[in-house]
């Protein structure tokens, strides 16, 4: 078994043995907390899957987050479907519409540029959030509001510590599937294609089915932890949609350490935790330092905080064989 | 070498594990929760935006909720209780000030929680404080009205409290035809919706109704629309940033009539300018009302918190701000406890006989305020006349909605 899968297994073992102390202090906050954490991390996932892993710098997964929590929290407030997996079904076919889509559009033709990827999905962002906004429809500017909580087998699920464990749940699944691609003949072709397209492309493998492979997966992770959202929270509006959500994702992954996998993940974990924290000693400062981070991060470690951990074992390793 | 590199990260994977053990346990034994013994300090929970689009409401709600705070431990707290300010940042965001609501409720176990700058705010909110979080809600801004949620009260003006008296002051001045123009969400739509049905039912027409996106700063389509129309009386409610832009190119086409709203006053008038002369509006509460009350405790206000001087305006919800708190401590010392279901059922017929904007009080079954309003005039250097006091006004809202 591969390193990260060991990880991956320790981490899903982990949660629910350490999750006890979360509940016994009664707190929903931190519950509610640790629950937005891994829903988060479902949408981190599907950067780290396009970004770090095939190189597709997408900027916008937010649309997909947000697609994915409009339709849920529709279909629950509207239409009375509250049965968890029929609407986690939804969001799966919501997220391969849009996905495919707009992968098509931007992969199906000759190679294109990491930055025009990036503006594009930037863009359809935007583009969503504003739609979103001045859509009487889904709500306008105020969103759909007062979404009910989900319901298993025709029971509903209002506990924090349910809902907790569903995402946590979905996010293991998630996390799982993630690794096993990674690790399989199907990831060392997108690697090959993230290091070098034309050199992939020498090769033989189907750059072009790769990308869309790939970007149509990362939009169901990002438009089913969007559904989830909705569904725990109670509500969707617009900014789920938008550049803020966008930019704090491929925020974490930099952070983190884009293609290190965990790194993301990681980033994601520390700076949601403090957050709110932070928010409200320094509310005018913390936002300053959180890009001041991001600007050192990209300067000194581009590589983000996981490198850290990389250059203290090649050191390591140099005394070693000295 | 494989087995002993394998050894080596069960170590550090159980090395960890055991950190975050003790870490979390540490962390997440919270003091638990118990009744408020005598003497103790109660949380007020105060939600606004003190960052973001919103920011410079948050300041001026801020400035009034500690300043109110103040005031009463001042005279002695609430059940012999003082009161403690907790502040949450929304953001100018729904996602934001969910968490920050829900830290609040959840976390902190306040007592009750006033604050929402934005409509969207609320509707995010009101489930986490008020319906799951069984605790008092109150909303202190004017707005589209039809916020019937349990424990959730309104502070600021309904609909009807704002727009019955302007067009009945516009059809006075024999207005007959009315352009009405907004931007394109809840808020104005549903004030728009009032005009309509209040200039229809006065015998006069409505010769254009548009709206534009919430970001437009670029007016001159409509601005050549209003003027094209050339109704006698403009009704509009764009809001922020483009109510500037929009007045200022109406005024400067040479538009000759009469043009009213609900967001003007000391607040919003400094950013017309000059052309902000004669905007016609209904507010709770204007600098130069004749209520010595509401003049001393402004006087007050701006001494005390000279960072928010000039901040205590109707369109930032300040005097809403302040008589939220006492309504809340009315209806706490009615019910003779903090308990939310006894508060809550208090809360219905509470009333004060002096508030900054005059007396206010619930109009029992509607979830709203008898409010004092007020006729104002906007002056061409920022400031406004008081044309007429209205007295108190009755909102049509929850169970009286049907009026």
């Amino acid at each position: 078994m591969k390193r990260r899968m060991r990880i991956g297994i320790a981490v899903v073992c982990a949660v629910p043995i350490l999750s006890p102390l979360l509940f016994l202090s009664g707190n929903d906050y931190l519950i509610q907390a640790a629950t937005r954490i891994f829903i988060y991390g479902i949408l981190v996932l599907s950067v780290e899957m396009c970004w770090g892993q095939t190189g597709i710098f997408t900027f916008g997964q937010a649309a997909f987050f947000g697609f994915g929590g409009y339709f849920a929290g529709y279909m629950a407030k509207n239409e009375n479907i509250t049965d968890l997996g029929v609407l986690l079904l939804i969001a799966l076919v919501a997220g391969v519409i849009a996905g495919t889509l707009i992968a098509l559009f931007l992969f199906s033709g000759k190679r294109v540029g990491e930055l025009y990827v990036a503006l594009v999905t930037l863009a359809i962002s935007y583009v969503c959030e504003k739609l979103a906004n001045s859509w009487t429809f889904v709500g306008s500017g105020n969103g759909i509001p007062g979404i009910p909580f989900p319901t298993i087998f025709g029971k509903e699920i209002s506990s924090s510590i349910a809902l907790f464990f569903i995402a946590f749940g979905l996010f293991a699944v998630s996390m799982i599937i993630c690794i096993l691609i990674i690790d399989s003949q199907f990831g060392l072709a997108i690697n090959a294609v993230r290091d070098d397209e034309e050199r992939a492309e020498f090769f033989g493998y189907n750059r072009s089915l790769i990308q869309i492979i790939i970007f149509i997966f990362s939009a169901v992770l990002a438009s089913i932890a969007g559904a989830l959202f909705s569904l725990s929270e109670g509500f969707i509006s617009p900014s789920s949609l938008g550049l803020t959500l966008s930019t704090s994702t491929v925020l974490w992954v930099v952070l983190g350490g884009k293609g290190t996998f965990y790194g993301p993940m990681i980033a994601l974990a520390i700076l949601e935790s403090v957050d709110v924290e932070m928010q409200r000693a320094l509310p005018s400062l913390w936002r300053i330092l959180v890009g001041l981070m991001l600007l050192l991060t990209m300067i000194f470690l581009p590589k983000g905080l996981m490198s850290l951990g990389e250059k203290s074992r090649n050191k390591r390793e140099q005394k070693k064989t000295t | 070498m494989n087995k002993t590199i394998r050894r080596k990260n069960l170590l550090k994977v159980s090395g960890i594990a055991v950190g975050v053990l003790a870490l979390s346990s540490t962390l997440l034994v919270a003091p638990s929760q118990a009744a408020p013994a005598t003497g103790s300090p109660i949380k007020v929970g105060v939600l606004t935006d003190m960052t973001g689009a919103f920011a410079i409401v948050g300041k001026s709600n801020k400035a009034v909720a500690q300043f109110t705070i103040d005031e009463i431990n001042k005279s002695g707290g609430v059940l012999g209780h003082k009161l403690v300010m907790d502040l949450a940042d929304g953001g100018s965001a729904p996602d934001v000030a969910t968490q920050a609501a829900s830290r609040l409720v959840n976390q902190d176990h306040v007592s009750m929680v006033v604050g929402g700058v934005a409509s969207f705010t609320r509707v995010a909110v009101r489930g986490v404080i008020a319906t799951r979080g069984k605790t008092l809600y109150v909303w202190p801004a004017s707005y589209e009205g039809n916020e019937c949620t349990n424990n959730v009260w309104n502070t600021g003006s309904a609909p009807n409290q704002q727009v019955d008296p302007t067009v009945k002051y516009l059809l006075a001045q024999g207005k007959k035809t009315f352009f009405l123009a907004g931007s394109d969400y809840l808020y104005p739509r549903n004030i728009l919706a009032r005009v309509r049905q209040d200039v229809l039912a006065g015998g006069g027409s409505i010769v254009g109704e548009e709206y534009v996106p919430l970001d437009m700063t670029d007016a001159s389509n409509l601005t050549s629309k209003v003027v094209a129309a050339n109704a006698d009386a403009l009704f509009e409610v764009v809001v922020l940033p483009g109510t500037a832009p929009f007045i200022k190119g109406v005024v400067d086409a040479g538009y000759k009539g009469t043009i009213a709203g609900t967001l003007f006053d000391e607040g919003i008038n400094p950013l017309i300018g000059t052309e902000a002369q004669g905007l016609i509006g209904v507010q709770d509460y204007y600098g130069p009302i004749k209520d010595a009350f509401s003049q001393s405790e402004v006087a007050k206000f701006n001494a005390q918190h000279p960072e928010a001087k000039g901040l205590f305006t109707s369109t930032f919800n300040a005097p809403a701000w302040y008589r939220s708190i006492y309504l809340w401590k009315a209806a706490v010392e009615k019910a003779g406890s903090f308990d939310t279901a006894k508060v809550n059922k208090a809360m219905d017929s509470v009333s004060l006989s002096k508030s900054i904007g005059g007396p206010v009080g619930f109009a029992p079954g509607t979830k709203h305020l008898k409010l004092s309003m007020y006729l104002g005039q906007s002056n061409g250097d920022g400031s406004e006349t008081v044309l007429k006091s209205l007295g108190q006004i009755s909102p049509y809202q929850c169970s009286a909605a049907t009026n």
